[in-house]
């Protein structure tokens, strides 16, 4: 049941953005509307999976000193050719994530689960582990911005392509004012330290049971 | 000094990989790419004027130099691309570059303005593509009005999105020059206003007899309308009291 195990284990027991804390900046600064978050999420799914299969293919003719660097061109390639078919040939989803695309490429989670995973396991798990990480990190991005679309537009996107909205209002603006300032940077650190806590304290109420 | 061969030797071939990777997919994408910018283009003009199915296409310069296209409509209506980098003076927006449509009537007033595109940050800046921010520029001319963001100038005409003054000052001084480009240089640049040959209206000629029997089947149906609907008495001794006949 290994394959299930490192399948599973990115959603909840080492979730990217709330146990490795890794790929903090797209989590920060990209989650400002909940459609915002779950395409950012999708497209590192993307490569993620893709990077971890090729590097998990070539770990082993690349000397030790010289991987990182190594690892880095490769994800590079990928995330350029991926942003360049995806301007040729789907432009409206393009223009919809065309701005996380380069994102990607210093997105830490990337480069932590080629050196941390890809390198030492098959190319199987390495799949495996991709699908699940990137899963949890787009269900992750997707929570912390719906929370702040909600309480800093009082909107709720979840979905956009092409003319397509699917928006709902969840109190308007005229009777609520919003809290502007989460869609601003610093509610991007509140939101996220409330759902780290959040998570921490639902892992103790299961400890103590 | 064997691994330091082996290393550089295994960078090297994963660099040239790569490298030879990239310039497949870019010969690859290069036409699509343009292709997509150029419907891109036509697709905005036809947002601000949707009956210019078939706009004259023609080559201007900008005073920065680059070379753009300007959709010529009927009536003498302008749309070309103008990106922040178009004229001088414009203020840098938040990140990269904007590139917007704008449509100009020969009176000099803003018909429309969509943003093309733009690298703002996602929620704040991004929002001056969406039509609550541009919507404001409809017409717009340049003696009227102050055409600045609020928060610069309170006599400013443009509500700027909050939390990104940076963007929207940026779209606001790019119309702005942009209508100033238009009168000074656009103009001339274009050339006189073609004369449009009229437009041919289409009619079609009933033959009398289908006349006829087109009248006849109205008829019918009125008729069955009344069978199937039929008045009460009540009703219409009401109707006769209100008057109506």
């Amino acid at each position: 049941m290994r394959a299930f195990k490192e399948f599973s284990k990115g959603f909840w027991r080492e979730n990217p953005s709330l146990v490795l804390l890794l790929g903090m900046c797209p989590t920060l600064a990209v989650t400002t509307s909940a459609f915002n978050g779950l395409g950012m999420g999708l497209a590192t799914t993307a490569v993620l999976i893709g990077s971890n299969i090729i590097i998990s293919l070539i770990a082993g003719f690349i000397p030790k000193k010289v991987r990182i660097p190594a690892y880095i061109v490769v994800i590079a390639t990928l995330v350029t050719l991926v942003d360049m078919f995806m301007a040729a040939y789907s432009p409206d989803l393009h223009s919809a994530l065309g701005l996380f695309i380069p994102l990607i490429v210093v997105n830490c989670i990337i480069l932590g689960r080629a050196e941390a995973f890809a390198s030492r396991n098959n190319v199987i798990y390495s799949f495996l582990d991709g699908i699940g990480m990137g899963i949890g990190f787009a269900v992750t991005l997707f929570i912390v911005g719906s929370v702040r679309e909600v309480l800093g537009n009082g909107t709720l996107t979840v979905f956009q392509y092409k003319e397509t909205i699917i928006q709902y209002v969840i109190y308007h603006k005229e009777a609520v004012s919003p809290a502007l300032v989460f869609i601003l940077a610093p509610g991007a650190f509140i939101t996220l330290g409330f759902l780290l806590a959040l998570k921490n304290y639902i892992d103790n109420l299961l400890k103590a049971k | 000094m064997k691994n330091v061969i082996h290393m550089i030797l295994t960078l090297s071939i994963i660099s040239a990989l790569a490298a030879a990777a990239l310039a497949i997919g870019n010969r690859a994408t290069k036409d699509a790419i343009a292709a997509q910018a150029k419907l891109k283009a036509a697709r905005a003009v036809l947002k601000i004027y949707p009956n210019c199915k078939k706009p004259e296409e023609k080559q201007i310069k900008t005073p920065s130099g680059e070379t753009i296209t300007a959709y010529i409509c009927p009536g003498n209506r302008v749309g070309f691309t103008f990106s922040s980098k178009s004229a001088k003076g414009i203020p840098r927006p938040y990140s990269g570059l904007i590139k917007m449509m704008i449509g100009i009537d020969k009176s000099g007033t803003v018909n429309g303005v969509q943003i093309i595109e733009q690298s703002e940050t996602p929620g704040l800046g991004a929002k001056i593509a969406e039509p609550s921010f541009v919507n404001q520029f409809v017409g717009i001319t340049l003696e009227k009005g102050n055409l600045k963001v609020k928060k610069d100038d309170p006599s400013g005409m443009i509500d700027g999105i909050s939390g990104a003054t940076i963007s929207s000052r940026a779209v606001t001084s790019m119309v702005k020059k942009a209508l100033e480009f238009y009168k000074t240089s656009l103009i001339s640049q274009i050339g006189p206003p073609k004369k449009l040959s009229s437009e041919k209206k289409e009619i079609i000629k009933v033959p009398g007899k289908i006349k006829k029997d087109i009248r006849n089947i109205i008829k019918q149906n009125k008729r069955k309308r009344k069978q199937r609907y039929p008045v009460p008495d009540s009703a219409k001794d009401q109707m006769i009291k209100e008057g109506v006949r």
